[in-house]
Order: C-alpha cells, then structure tokens, then sequence
C-alpha cells in the first residue's frame, strides 16, 4: 500500500513531503512538551489501565477493520481505557522513531516497514521482539516466512532476525485480461513463460497487445516481474538485502532474462509501437475501454478497473514464473516502552483472526489468512485467490526499487529507453552500475 | 542568480552613469556628513541577500566537499564528489542538452521575438489598429502566465502518442508519419521540449522588444520610409540595431533560465528515455533528493552556479561595450 509513493506519480509526493515535515515537526513538538513525566513509566503493571494505538490507515478497508478489532478489545477489557490517535504515514517516516524513544510512545503502532523505520528503531532498541508472543498465538507457523520477513530485522536490516513487526495484508503485481476477449477467441490464461509467450504472439497475430504504460511505473514491474520468472528467495534475499552479489550480466537468468525479453517483444511488435511514450493511466484507460485485452497492473488498480470497466468481465493471472512483485503490507509493532504489551499482543491477534482477516477482504482489502470461502466483495474474490496463492507458495518477490535511493527513477529512465532503442545490453549496465554504485 | 546579476548589474551601469550627478548633489546639500545614517536602509536588503542567498550559496558550497545522506553531520571529503563530476558522463551530458535548451529558450525565441515584436508593432498595429495588437501580444504572452508544472502537463497530454490531440490530428488529415513518439524516444524527446520552450519564452521577449520599440523615435522610421527603404531594410538598420540594450537584457535573463531549466523535464520525462532529456538543475535534484547524495548534488549545484555567474559577467561585459560604443557615435 505504501509503496505508492514510488508507484504513483512523484508530483504529488514533493508537496505530501513539505506536508509532512511540517507535521512532522509538530508531531516532534507535541512528543517535547510533555515530557518529564516519566514515573507514570514506572508505576505500569500487570494490570494495565490505558492504551494507547497508533496507525496511520484512512479510509482504508484496514483502518474500518481495525477499528471494529480495537472495539471487541475494548469490550474484552472494559476496565482499560483505549485511546486511538490517527497519524500519517509521513510522520511516522520522519518523526517515529524519536517519539518511540520518549514516554510519549503508544502502546500499539502501525510503523513503516523498511531499514530506515522499523529497521533503526529495532536497532535502537525502540521495539519489542516479538519472537515469544508468535509462538504463543502460532503467527510464525500461520504466516508464511514471505510475509513475515518485512518484520525481522538484524543491526536493522529487514529480511531475518527477530521479529519486531507483524504486516497483516498485503498487495501484489499480477496481469489483468479481458475475460470475454478470451472466451470469445478460445485462448486460455498461461500458466508458464512459454505459455505466456504464445498468447502474446496470438494477441499479435489477432492486431492486440497488451497495454503498457512505459512511460511511467509500468514498465518497472514488467521489467521486475521477467526477473522474478526465474528468481529464487535466496536472490531476491541477495538483490534486496545484499546477502550475495547479483549478476546483472546479460546471461543471468534474472536480470539479464528480463531484458532479454523486453527487447524480444519489442522487436516481435508484442508492445504497441509507440510503448515508451504511453502513460501508465493512458494504458489502464486502454485496457478499461476493451482496446488492449491484457495489462500488468497491481492491486492498487482493483477498485479502479472494477468502477471503470463496462461492457465486459475481467480477471487476473499470476505472471507464470517463480516468483511475483509483492510484498506484505505495513506493520504492527509494540514499542519497547509499551505499557500494555500483552494487551497489544492480543489486538495484534485478533487482527490476524479469521473473522477480521475476512472482514479486511470484504471491505477492499488484501487479506493474509482470510478464508476464500467467506469472502463476498465480487473484486476482492478475484483478487484474493491469486493473491492467497501467491503468499501459500512464498512467491512474495517484493519491489524492485528498494535496494538503494533513486532506483525507481533510474530503472523508469532505463526501461523507458529499454522499450524505445531495444538496447538490452545499454539497460542491463545502467541498472547493475547504479545497484552496484549505490548499495551500502 | 539571475536576479542578482541583473541587480547589480543594474547598479553598476546606475552607478557609473549618475556619479557625476549624485557627487554635485551631495556637495550642494551637505549630505556627506550625514552619509553614514544611510547605511540603516541598506539592512532590511542586506539581511535579506544574506540569508536567502549568500548563506544559502557558502553552505552549498561547504556541503559540496562533504559526503552527506541529509541526515546526521556531513563527512567532510575534500575534492572527491568534485574529482566524481569531471569523470560522471551523465553530468556532462546534461550540459550537453543544456545548450539545446539555450537555442530553445534564448536564441530562438530573441530573433523570432524581435521580428513578430516588429511585425505587431509596425504592421499589425497601423493596419488592423492598437486593439488587434495587443490582443495579440496578450495571446502570445499568455503562455508566460501559466504556471510551468501546467504547461508541461498539458503538452504531455497533446503529445502523448496514441491518446494525444496532436498525433490524432495528424492521422486524421493523412500525415501517419509525423505522428511521432514525441517524449518517449530518445531522437525526439529533447527535440519537443525544446518546441514547447519556444513557444512558453516567446511571449516574454515579444511584450520586452514591443516596449523597446515604443521607446524608439518614430521619426527615424518615417525618415527611412520617405527613403524608400522597404521594411526588412527599416527592420535590420533601425529597429534591429536600436533595441540593442533589450537584445542584452533578454539574452541573459533567458540564457540563465535556460542553463537551470527545470520544471518542463521534471514534468514530462523525469531527464528519460534513458538520460536523453537530462539537464544540470535537475541532474542536481536527483542527487539531493532522490538518492540522497547531498554532497554530490551540491557540487552538481556549485559548478552550475560558477558557470552561470561566468557567462552573465560576459553577456554583461559585451553588452556594457555596445552602450559605450553607441555613445560614442
């Protein structure tokens, strides 16, 4: 959900930033002028009194779901005073981890995932480990390892060690097809790479492509979902987090299959001829209006493409590969100086149930341990199986922008290129010299 | 930047021009002894440059020999980010483009703003009266108006390839093989920025050079014309030679903006495809706030300040030359 702000166009993220320290600030200000009053700290025991909760969801299925979880806890507990403050996702970024060292701090949080959040405030010692409560509630053997390594970090870097955060939804990278184009003409939805293959050449043969925004975000999934096609965990292990070098060479089967690939369908008029200068929202349009019978989107075009589309059915099928662009969504944390740790353990718990992990689906959003059963929201039954059978396979392959700042424009800059001049080689050098340049 | 060199250059040229004049006044009123009391007015202003500008320039550069994420205290490196730039191939590219965007935001629209300033002024305003003129030069100016962030999403959406008015158009009335892929190839994407900054600085060197030519002696036209001079000949010797300080002015305000272009790239192509649209402002942007490499991005900043302060000084010494020359003759 997060990731938007990579995803989305950066205009509106430089006037949400001056926002956002501006918040931030005062956030910092409120945390300054109260304090002192640390013997409040002191005299918390086993029977908690306050809680206090913190998350930055709005109008999300998350925040409507919460809410209703944070409700049955407060009847659980009728002797406990809960507190909620809605924050922003900003000013947990900026100002967070200075709050999380202050008694200011709540009891339960919604902090960002990545290094530079949760990662330096559990290298502070800002956050509870976690690793007791999963192996009482069974969170380490409900969820798959895909999702629960956005919460495990060691000297701060996510990826393993304890775990100092739980996500509890998710969102993912997959193709979108027009369902009665595919009846009507007889093809059927690939399940391999070669299968993918065929079906572009089909669409070609048929005067289709898929729609394709090269001139913005787009293309960096593609780009990404190719590599994933051959990828293994332990890659994107080495690619996100630097574990073991990565070969951006044109014979790596990752990387250098990707573009490989872009190249070939370009050169075999998979695309349409003008691709590097189509804008990811004139694409969507282009698939919304039945014009290109097949787009990779991500789950953040759901409610959009379910609003917009008229006058035919639509579906989705994972990308045929190893692995999918994905990841689990932002996490629940318990700040070291938690008054109420057991109490938040418990919401955390409830949150991770069946009853509000299908109410999150039913309301919109991506459920980790929903049951497919009970869920009725006609977007999210589509979204959800192929979302459910990406996280049961630990096929989660994250985002290929994460490693170092300023990939995202690097790789949106080469990929545009990528798709106008063919140049697999010229691309491959880009991205593998900025990765290599930039990483820690 | 720009504003200062014109300011001080504007002091100067004052200054040398009134001496004479301001010296006779002082001794007249006795104001020599009360000189210091003026000194106070100059506060608000210094205070002013002072933090705005001065401050901001020394600790750009004292941050350009630091290696600096924006966070914690800047390691301080030496020459390194500076020794990086000379051997960084995207940086001399982006000065590469930044001279198309000179022709595209300062040659260009000087010439063809003092002839369309000329063919208002002199043919359009007599025959088809006053009103028409301005009419017209409101039109063209309006461009000027619009914010720049707006004028490069508009153009993104007249050029977009398959959904765009332009490519549409050229379909439609049979041209199939202009209707380019304008921003997203690497040949044609410096190639429509460029078009756009025509005609976003066209408008302000034309409302310039039509004042210019009001301040010109009619006279001199009317002189020429009972001559027989036919009107390129009038445009060349009289009007083209008579708006020399405007000329200067305009070729430097514009050649500055032209050199820390910004917005139109940061709008449209984001520097891509590839770096073919990449330029130093936002080459330096990058680096400051995208990869978070402070140190480089001011150094970026630096260098592109120095040159900036070294080609205003010259534009405003060839300049200064011409208005001794015309007061010699």
């Amino acid at each position: 959900m997060r990731n938007e702000s990579t995803k989305t166009s950066k205009k509106s993220s430089k006037a949400v930033k001056v926002a956002a320290l501006a918040a931030a600030a005062a956030l910092a200000l409120a945390g300054c002028s109260k304090s002192g009053g640390d013997a409040a700290a002191t005299t918390a025991a086993a029977e908690p009194t306050t809680f206090k909760v913190w998350w930055y969801e709005k109008d999300t299925a998350m925040a409507s779901t919460w809410a209703d979880a944070l409700e049955e806890l407060k009847a659980a507990h009728p002797n406990v005073t809960v507190t909620f403050e809605l924050k922003t996702w900003d000013q947990i970024q900026k100002a967070g981890n200075a709050i999380l060292d202050s008694d200011q701090a709540p009891d339960l949080a919604e902090w960002n995932k990545g290094n530079a959040t949760a990662g330096s405030a559990s290298q502070a010692g800002l956050l509870t480990d976690l690793t007791p409560y999963a192996a009482k509630y069974g969170w380490d053997t409900r969820l798959p390892e895909s999702a629960l390594l956005y919460g495990r970090y060691t000297d701060g870097l996510m990826g393993k060690g304890n775990l100092y955060g739980l996500s509890t939804y998710g969102e993912y990278v997959s193709w979108f097809y027009n369902k009665d184009y595919f009846t009507k003409n007889n093809l059927t939805v690939p399940t391999t790479p070669e299968e993918l293959d065929a079906l572009l050449a089909t669409l070609k043969s048929q005067g289709q492509t898929m729609a394709l925004g090269g001139a913005g975000y787009q293309i960096v999934h593609l780009a990404y979902a190719l590599a994933l096609t051959n990828a293994s965990q332990q890659w994107v292990s080495d690619f996100q987090f630097f574990q073991n070098p990565v070969d951006f060479a044109p014979t790596s089967k990752e990387w250098g299959y990707a573009a490989a690939k872009i190249a070939d369908w370009k050169k075999k008029g998979y695309f349409d001829s003008k691709v590097s200068g189509i804008s990811p929202d004139d694409a969507v349009a282009a698939f919304e209006a039945g014009k290109n019978p097949l787009i990779l989107g991500g789950t953040w075009l759901d409610d959009g493409i379910q609003k917009a589309t008229v006058g035919f059915d639509w579906g989705k099928f994972q990308n045929p590969g190893a692995l999918s662009v994905g990841s689990a969504g932002n996490l629940l944390v318990i700040p070291s100086r938690s008054k109420a740790p057991d109490l938040a353990a418990e919401f955390i718990d409830l949150v991770l149930s069946t009853k509000y992990q299908n109410e999150l689906g039913n309301s919109g959003g991506l459920p980790l341990l929903a049951d497919a059963a009970a869920l009725t929201n006609p977007v999210t039954v589509k979204s959800y199986s192929v979302f459910d059978s990406i996280v049961k396979n630990n096929q989660l392959g994250m985002y290929p922008d994460w490693p170092v700042p300023g990939y995202y424009e690097t790789q949106l800059a080469a990929g545009t290129k990528l798709l106008s001049d063919g140049d697999a080689a010229a691309y491959l050098k880009t991205i593998g010299d900025f990765y290599e340049q930039n990483k820690p | 930047m720009s504003a200062t060199e014109i300011a001080s250059a504007g002091k100067k040229s004052s200054h040398k021009a009134k001496t004479p004049d301001t010296q006779k006044r002082r001794k007249a009123k006795g104001v020599g002894e009360r000189r210091g009391q003026y000194y106070f007015y100059l506060i608000p202003g210094l205070v002013a440059f002072i933090t705005v500008i001065g401050g901001s320039f020394f600790y750009n550069v004292y941050i350009s020999f630091t290696k600096w994420n924006g966070l914690g205290h800047p390691r301080w490196v030496g020459m390194q980010n500076y020794t990086k730039l000379m051997h960084d191939h995207t940086f001399w590219q982006s000065f590469v483009h930044a001279f198309y965007f000179i022709a595209a935001m300062s040659i260009i629209p000087t010439f063809l703003g003092v002839f369309l300033a000329a063919l208002l002024f002199d043919y359009v305003a007599p025959r088809f009266g006053n009103k028409s003129a301005a009419f017209m030069r409101a039109g063209m100016y309006m461009p000027q108006i619009v914010p720049l962030t707006i004028t490069g999403i508009l153009w993104a959406w007249l050029l977009a390839p398959t959904t765009g008015v332009i490519n549409n158009f050229l379909i439609k009335v049979g041209l199939d093989q202009f209707a380019l892929n304008w921003l997203g190839e690497e040949k044609t994407a410096i190639f429509s920025l460029s078009i756009i900054m025509v005609w976003v600085q066209i408008g302000y060197t034309i409302v310039i050079f039509m004042s210019g030519m009001s301040r010109l002696d009619p006279s001199l036209q009317e002189a020429a014309q009972i001559d027989g001079a036919s009107w390129f000949q009038r445009f060349r010797v009289i009007t083209w030679a008579q708006l020399g300080p405007e000329i200067g002015v305009v070729l430097l305000t514009t050649t500055v903006a032209a050199l820390k272009v910004f917005a139109p790239v940061y709008v449209m192509t984001g520097g891509g495809p590839g770096t073919a649209t990449q330029v130093p402002a936002f080459f330096s942007y990058f680096h400051f706030f995208t990869t978070t490499k402070v140190g480089y991005g001011a150094a970026v900043a630096t260098v592109l300040s120095v040159l900036l302060t070294i080609l205003a000084v010259i534009i405003l010494n060839i300049q200064n030359r011409q208005e001794q020359g015309a007061n010699k003759r």
